[in-house]
């Protein structure tokens, strides 16, 4: 396998510069965004599915991804209140090196427009 | 053959006709832990079935007994608690005047079915609880039917055996003889959070499978209780803490099942005892060991096709004719199914041989062990790993005497759901206390993942099992990774076994 749905969500946190800037978290903020694109780019989030009842779209998968990320402590959360997430130093050259050439340019493309999103939403979040 | 189809026939070969038993009054059932209750007459019929019978045999905590002893509790006994719970909440519910735009006969008709859902919702479960769900998706329709359906491998078989021929004859012979009116396919909708009209209705599913559903009261405080682990839940007062409204989700406007204010607390204490049941019990090294163990006897049924009370096991669907008494009873003969299985029942688990941690791995190196973790999503793929480690241990390892295991992390989404009404607004949980990073954060410190193997090839299984996950992710291992797994010998001292000093040990 090249890719996993985990290296999706580390390109898109490479492309919202969380190595050069701590963003607060906000997990329905981050969840609805990435969900609108799993709509209009279902073969590049094929192994994702989100529940639709709740009050924002939940998808199991990118929870679990979120806190491997976590675990690994490639994202890391900030004291006091471990709301802020922040990538490692170091981590989006790895990115770029290891996990962006096991996508073709279009799909970079509409990662790069979630990163930039998602970090402007945040950011005045 | 679609999974329906699957499991339609299999039921129908396997279950046939369902007989409706007469029975003349309704019971009260006793049940340590939630106390005395009564259970309608058609509801003892339905438990009396051999599909419901059956989950008196599933341990509720799969093989977790051999390190808590108390945790004997099964499937059955929690079905019977969470009837109890989701008749709580409906009460809950009446009494506070949120259920008066129903008319009495639409509230005792939902009632039943809400009730009868509860008794039916784990009837999908297979040998050990959730140790068999893994195995259960690498059954394709399973995995596929997992993203359509948005439900566990288990909900949905419940829901499909509840959709089968045999259930529909079976629940009309039941409507005819206590003259009432169950739904059947309202119920098998209830079992996965859905519902048909969820703009009025979303709330009586979300009772059974939601944010603050029943089955997540009776297992937090049932795992506790059983377990020995004691934890602080105020259950009595979130249960009357509920009530129902109106609010946006993706799917446009639902009638929901909503916290007030006076449910903080008691949230809060639920979210905090599900981190800690996981790291306690769950998540707990000889669990996940014993965990593993399981996995390879259910893919070793499959693959030898072995039979088991005339019936061979083909496909994961045949799991549900069988149950954790039928998988102990193999533990005489000489194959490799048969001494997994002695070894479980006389528990002789596998043992740690390297923890992998944030702890146990060089700093720097946070990349490669996200690329290990990444691994956790594809079991056939940690399977291949686990042959990869058997063949350089040599010396006739096979992959059943190694596991690569990568614990999965607790879900807490329904922390960030709005649904703590204030006055006319909704609010997440973390709005009042910032709770779930701080879980997060506790689960990301507590999270092991290990490579297990049986007490022979520990000392080779720590070597090459390093050897090769560095190899393979650029990983560095520090001394925790041996020190943390405690490679002492537990039979006899046997020096020899050892290619470093017992010394270096602690």
């Amino acid at each position: 396998m090249s890719r996993f749905p985990d290296d999706i969500i580390s390109v898109i946190f490479s492309e919202m510069k969380l190595e050069e800037k701590a963003l607060r978290f906000n997990q329905e903020l981050f969840y609805s965004v990435i969900y609108r694109y799993f709509k209009m780019y279902p073969s590049l989030f094929a192994d994702f599915y989100f529940i639709e009842s709740g009050t924002y779209p939940y998808s199991d998968l990118l929870e679990r991804i979120i806190t491997r990320h976590k675990i690994s402590r490639l994202l890391k959360t900030e004291n006091p209140d471990f709301e802020f997430i922040r990538l490692k130093k170091g981590t989006t050259e790895l990115i770029e090196k290891e996990l962006k050439p096991n996508f073709d340019k279009n799909e970079l493309e509409i990662l790069k427009s979630i990163g930039k999103e998602l970090r402007e939403k945040l950011s005045s979040a | 053959m679609t999974l329906g189809e699957d499991v339609n026939k299999f039921i129908d070969e396997n279950y046939g006709e369902i007989p409706v038993y007469i029975i003349r009054e309704p019971k009260i059932i006793h049940l340590a832990n939630i106390g005395t209750h009564r259970f309608f007459k058609h509801e003892i019929a339905v438990i009396d079935t051999p599909l419901v019978q059956r989950l008196k045999y599933i341990s509720q905590l799969g093989a977790v007994y051999n390190v808590f002893p108390t945790a004997r509790h099964t499937r059955f006994e929690h079905t019977l608690g969470v009837v109890v719970a989701a008749t709580r909440i409906w009460n809950s519910l009446l009494e506070n005047n949120y259920l008066d735009h129903l008319s009495e006969t639409e509230r005792n008709r939902i009632h039943l079915n809400l009730r009868m859902a509860a008794i039916l919702h784990d009837i999908g479960h297979c040998p050990f609880s959730h140790a068999s769900e893994i195995v259960l998706e690498e059954f394709t329709p399973i995995k596929s039917e997992k993203s359509r359906l948005k439900g566990k491998p288990h909900e949905i078989l419940s829901y499909y055996i509840l959709r089968s021929k045999v259930m529909a004859d079976f629940f009309e012979e039941i409507s005819k003889e206590y003259e009432i009116n169950l739904d059947l396919e309202e119920i098998s909708n209830y079992i996965l959070g859905k519902t048909r009209v969820p703009a009025d209705d979303q709330f009586i599913a979300d009772i059974i499978n939601g944010p603050f559903d029943a089955d997540k009261f009776d297992y937090i405080l049932r795992d506790s209780n059983f377990s020995g682990v004691p934890l602080s839940l105020g259950l009595d007062r979130f249960l009357v803490s509920l009530g129902t409204d109106t609010v946006k989700t993706p799917k446009g406007e639902l009638k929901k099942l909503v916290l007030l204010e006076k449910g903080i607390m008691p949230f809060e204490q639920i979210v905090l005892a599900k981190a800690q049941l996981y790291s306690a019990i769950y998540h707990h090294q000889k669990v996940r060991a014993l965990d593993q163990m399981i996995i390879s006897i259910l893919r070793l049924l499959i693959e030898d096709k072995t039979e088991i009370n005339g019936l061979k096991i083909k496909s994961s669907v045949d799991f549900l004719k069988i149950d954790d008494f039928d998988i102990l009873k193999l533990s005489i003969g000489n194959d490799k199914l048969n001494k997994i299985c002695k070894s479980l029942k006389e528990r002789q688990t596998l043992k740690r041989s390297l923890v992998i941690s944030s702890r146990t791995i060089e700093k720097e190196d946070n990349f490669g062990f996200q690329k290990i973790l990444k691994r956790a999503e594809y079991p056939s793929m940690i399977r291949d790993y686990n042959k990869v480690l058997a063949e350089r241990i040599g010396n006739d390892c096979t992959e059943y005497d190694v596991a690569l295991d990568l614990p999965d992390t607790p879900k807490l989404g329904e922390t960030h759901e709005k649904l703590i009404k204030i006055g006319k607004e909704f609010f997440p949980l973390k709005e009042f206390f910032p709770q779930e990073e701080w879980i997060e954060a506790y689960i990301a410190n507590k999270w092991r993942g290990h490579i297990f193997a049986i007490e022979k090839y520990r000392p080779q299984a720590n070597k090459e099992g390093k050897e090769y996950l560095e190899e393979e992710f650029g990983v560095k291992f520090n001394e925790n990774a041996t020190t943390w797994a405690k490679i002492f010998p537990s039979v006899k001292p046997q020096k020899k076994l050892f290619d470093f000093p017992l010394t270096d040990i602690r």
